[in-house]
């Protein structure tokens, strides 16, 4: 038998799972019967790891526990201007690494990202192999289009502490274009708008001949569904302040109410043009007295509170657009991904600024974990009719004198791709010179993401400005940056190659992927011993209600009440075994009580004749 | 919860154990850090309170001296040493709101030897009483209980160190070479064997040290006490609804006694609560609401209730429910206990 490739789109907010099945991707549902499983990871009080819509319910009680959006954080190193400013804004504690990496603490106890998005990525292989009855061992997952090397190379060994092999990454937009273009002749320049829970992403695709290419990506990684489900609870916690004077804010038991019922209710008001928020003894309002909140809430009235949220999408679309080189009338299609983009008005607003209807052909949820499945199965049938070229999706570049960023290769530039360019010595006698490679967008390199550092030594002594020095970068197909530098005159040179890390050791992805092995082991074991307690326990109570009838049968028979004090002494042994969650006495004990029940049916059968 | 919480939620646990063992200044600086972990704390707050205004009314001697033999139980009688050498400065034949303070005492197990001191003065004379007192009709049946635990005391005889149940054998509470006529002590435990459990009390006079405080604090742990003892033999009996109601009316009763509360009982048999709860629940059933919307919005929870309630959707196990209920497991358990007791909800 052949062995699968499932696709993943590990989301910012929600992750889906898809495999090929005869031919043709699925997307598959997870046991609560979902096809998307929220990207939440908690340890709740008793020490239990909780992962997906449970520990979505639970984040905001307890929400220094619960670790979520770690998509946003993945690969960053801990000086980077965008963990400093998610540590503001997340309940639960981000701590320093080992190796200047970002870790998670959950209940005392330091997850590194990775590690926490392997948590979720176990859980879609998990969802993947109930439902192929198999192991599944490798995957394509999916990223964001601008995901840096660091991220892409975290988000592989997350996959390798799951237990997967990540045989490729590939891009969230490549992925929709695939899955939408699947079994179509596409050709043509496709916009790929996609609102998420937490991010939007527009990408400019450009496909030919089986060639997939991004020829340019934007967004904005904190601008999502969630604040959508904000806005209404802002309005519903305004509301009831009006009302009743009081804050329900400060309630967390509330505020997850609020925030369960503000996503349900946007959900609902896709299809329907009013719905009824109602949540009845939200807070307390005196002694063993609570309040009700019940409030409508109109289609119309959603639209007013998210109108700018939906603009703002635009803008970044234009900025796509305009960075891509091509009008809005070279758009062929604009697909549409994401949950929030079911929202009637989304729909509407971007057809508006498109030009045309977006293609509703596709599953928003689903369609990426779609494209990653068709690329899976693709990469395992060795075909070659589809190729996904990729482009930089930052800058490249290195810092120079006044602490400012110089710019060698721009983003969205394809790859493999190299570029060169001279510089010049800055001081009197200067010997040597230090290459600070970045990337990033900001014209100060201390906001950018330093990638590595090297010094080019033995230069001519001279005056500031004479000794020239060429410094040329390189993007292998791979994605692996290479950057040299060479003194023009002497031709002394020095060079560094930027491995993408994600800030973890060798030794620590095998030490946490054996770990989360015997983690699965013990889940697996527990499942296996529970259902044995849930079939004892069956069994137990259906003795006991036939206890009566049975009794009734043996009255007055000496062999009959042997027999009954035998049949209750099982009983009480098997009780005493369902405290225990002891394997071998459960199973002994199930086979005693089946053929206990049995003796009890047949003489209840007997004595009903 | 935050860690703060719930470091402030067991250091108020401890310090109810090391009141419990007339620690009391160990308690207190147990509930102080609880305080300046989380200075919200309102429970942190009575207990220092209390037991501050308690050390201040008992100076010069410090409430730990009090006790001198270990005591597994808080000084809550309000029988400091002083009320006790109030006690033994009286002259003459013991009346009987002396046998109701050294009742007290000994059943608060404060300053056990000095109170026991004092009724080996009075010994024959209490003894002579006996028949009297421990008629139905004049002391409560826990007094003449504790009446009789006097006798035993005064002849130094060995005393548990607990309030005696009402099932205490005759050998274990009284001494057979005391010098107290043998038949009339088991006349005395006989009768009490058959006594019904304690009821309203009926001709009590106070003592003039009994505040009302003190005497609720104790029937409060009295009926805690048998509730825990209800919940237990339930428990054993394999009648986990009777389990888990008992389990239910004794937390009340510790919720409703007056400062510095009964954790003393209540606290300590948590753990037999919670298995109460939990056998009443089930570990493995999936909960349903058994009745329509309206019928819940008619009727009365909290807003913690209502959060569980609104967790509950017909896929989630127990043991999840519990998990993202972010109220504590044995909260949660109570929770939905009550919630099936009163046929809100269902297991399945």
């Amino acid at each position: 038998m052949t062995e699968r490739v499932i696709g993943i789109d590990l989301g910012t907010t929600n992750s889906c799972v898809a495999v090929v099945e005869e031919g043709a991707p699925v997307v598959i549902p997870n046991r609560g019967g979902y096809k998307t499983t929220p990207s939440v990871v908690a340890i709740s009080e008793s020490g239990r790891r909780l992962v997906g819509h449970i520990a979505k319910r639970q984040a905001v009680t307890n929400a220094e526990n619960t670790a979520y959006s770690v998509k946003r954080l993945i690969g960053r190193s801990w000086s980077s201007p965008a963990v400093k400013a998610i540590r503001e804004m997340v309940p639960y504690k981000i701590v320093e690494g080992p190796h200047q990496d970002v870790r998670v603490e959950l209940r005392e106890q330091a997850f590194s990202l990775p590690e926490v998005s392997a948590f979720v990525l176990q859980e879609m292989k998990r969802v993947a192999e109930d439902h192929l009855g198999e192991e599944v061992r490798k995957a394509v997952v999916t990223v964001p289009a601008y995901f840096n090397d660091g991220q892409r190379q975290a988000t592989k060994d997350a996959g390798r502490i799951a237990g997967l092999d990540v045989i490729r990454i590939i891009n969230e937009p490549t992925a929709a274009a695939l899955s939408y273009g699947f079994g179509k002749d596409l050709e043509g320049r496709i916009a790929i708008y996609d609102l998420g829970g937490g991010t939007f992403d527009i990408s400019i695709l450009e496909i030919s001949n089986g060639v997939f290419e991004v020829i340019s990506t934007a967004g904005d990684t904190f601008l999502g569904g969630e604040d959508f489900d904000k806005r209404i609870i802002d309005w519903l916690v305004g509301g009831f302040r009006k009302e009743h004077n009081i804050d329900l804010r400060t309630d967390m038991m509330a505020l997850q109410r609020l925030k369960d019922s503000a996503e349900k209710a946007k959900c609902d008001l896709s299809a329907v043009r009013e719905t009824e928020i109602n949540l009845p003894f939200l807070i307390s309002a005196g002694r063993a007295q609570a309040l009700h909140l019940q409030r409508p809430l109109s289609r119309h009235k959603l639209e007013e509170l998210t109108h700018d949220l939906v603009e703002r999408t635009l803008r970044i679309c234009k900025g796509a657009l305009d960075d891509a080189g091509v009008e809005k009338s070279d758009i062929l299609e604009v697909i549409l991904v994401g949950g929030m983009t079911r929202m009637p008005k989304v729909q509407e607003m971007v057809a508006e600024f498109f030009g045309k209807e977006p293609c509703k052909g596709v599953h928003p949820d689903e369609v990426v974990a779609l494209g990653a499945a068709i690329q899976g199965a693709s990469l395992l049938e060795n075909t070659a009719d589809m190729l996904l070229l990729d482009v930089t999706p930052h800058s490249l570049g290195i810092m120079v004198m006044g602490g400012y960023f110089h710019r060698l290769i721009d983003r969205n530039t394809t790859i493999p791709t190299a570029k060169s360019h001279i510089f010049t010595t800055t001081r009197e006698d200067q010997t040597s010179v230090k290459i600070l490679v970045m990337q990033g967008e900001n014209d100060r390199a201390d906001e950018n993401e330093l990638l590595g550092e090297f010094v080019l030594t033995g230069l001519r002594k001279a005056l500031r400005g004479e000794v020239e020095v060429e410094v040329t970068f390189e993007i292998s197909a791979d994605g692996i940056v290479s950057v040299s530098a060479r003194d023009m005159e002497t031709g002394q040179h020095q060079s560094i190659t930027v491995t993408a890390t994600s800030g973890l050791t060798e030794s620590e992805i095998l030490a946490m992927a054996t770990e989360q092995q015997e983690y699965m082991v013990t889940v697996r074991a527990d499942e296996s011993v529970e259902k044995e307690r849930q079939a004892v326990e069956k069994l137990v109570d259906e003795a006991a209600s036939l206890m009566p009838k049975v009794q009734k049968a043996m009255s007055g028979s000496a062999l009959g009440g042997q027999g009954l004090d035998a049949a209750r002494a099982t009983v009480e042994q098997a009780r005493a075994a369902l405290a225990t969650k002891d394997p071998a006495e459960l199973s002994k004990m199930k086979a005693a009580m089946t053929r206990t029940l049995q003796m009890f049916k047949t003489m209840v059968k007997d004595t009903e004749k | 919860m935050s860690p703060g919480v719930q470091n402030a939620r067991s250091l108020i646990e401890r310090g109810l154990a090391s009141y419990g063992r007339g620690e009391l200044q160990q308690a207190l600086g147990q509930w102080r850090e609880a305080l300046r972990l989380e200075p919200g704390n309102t429970e942190a707050h009575k207990l220092v309170s209390f037991v501050e205004e308690r050390m201040s009314a008992t100076t010069p001697v410090p409430p730990e001296s009090a006790s001198r033999g270990p005591s597994p139980m808080p000084a809550v009688g309000g029988k400091s040493p002083r009320a006790v050498d109030g006690w033994d400065a009286e002259e003459g034949t013991p009346s009987e709101s002396d046998v109701q303070t050294a009742a007290r005492l000994i059943r608060a197990e404060v300053a056990f030897e000095d109170a026991a001191d004092g009724v080996r003065k009075r010994r024959p004379t209490l003894v002579s009483m006996l028949p009297e007192l421990l008629a139905p009709s004049t002391l409560p049946e826990d007094m003449r209980r504790t009446a009789t635990v006097m006798v035993a005391v005064s002849a130094n005889a060995p005393v548990p160190q607990s309030a005696p149940a009402p099932v205490e054998p005759a050998s274990r509470a009284v001494p057979s070479n005391d010098g107290v006529p043998q038949a009339a002590v088991n006349d005395v435990v006989t009768r009490q064997v058959e006594l019904a459990p304690s009821g309203p009390h009926k001709n009590r006079t106070a003592h003039r040290a009994d505040t009302p405080l003190d005497l609720a604090l104790a029937e409060a742990r009295d009926r805690g006490k048998i509730l825990v003892r209800q919940c237990s033999d339930a428990l054993a009996a394999g009648k986990n609804e009777a389990a888990a109601a008992a389990a239910e009316e004794a937390l009340q009763e510790a919720e409703k006694s007056p400062a510095p509360g009964i954790g003393e009982v209540v606290g300590t048999a948590r753990s037999t609560l919670e298995r109460a709860f939990f056998a009443h629940l089930g570990s493995t059933g999936v909960p349903t609401m058994a009745v329509d919307d309206a019928t819940v919005n008619a009727s009365s929870f909290d807003h913690r209730t209502g959060f569980l309630l609104s967790c509950i959707d017909g896929t989630l196990p127990i043991e999840t429910l519990i998990d993202i209920s972010g109220m504590g497991r044995f909260e949660a358990m109570r929770t939905l206990s009550r919630l099936l007791r009163r046929k809100i909800i269902k297991v399945g």
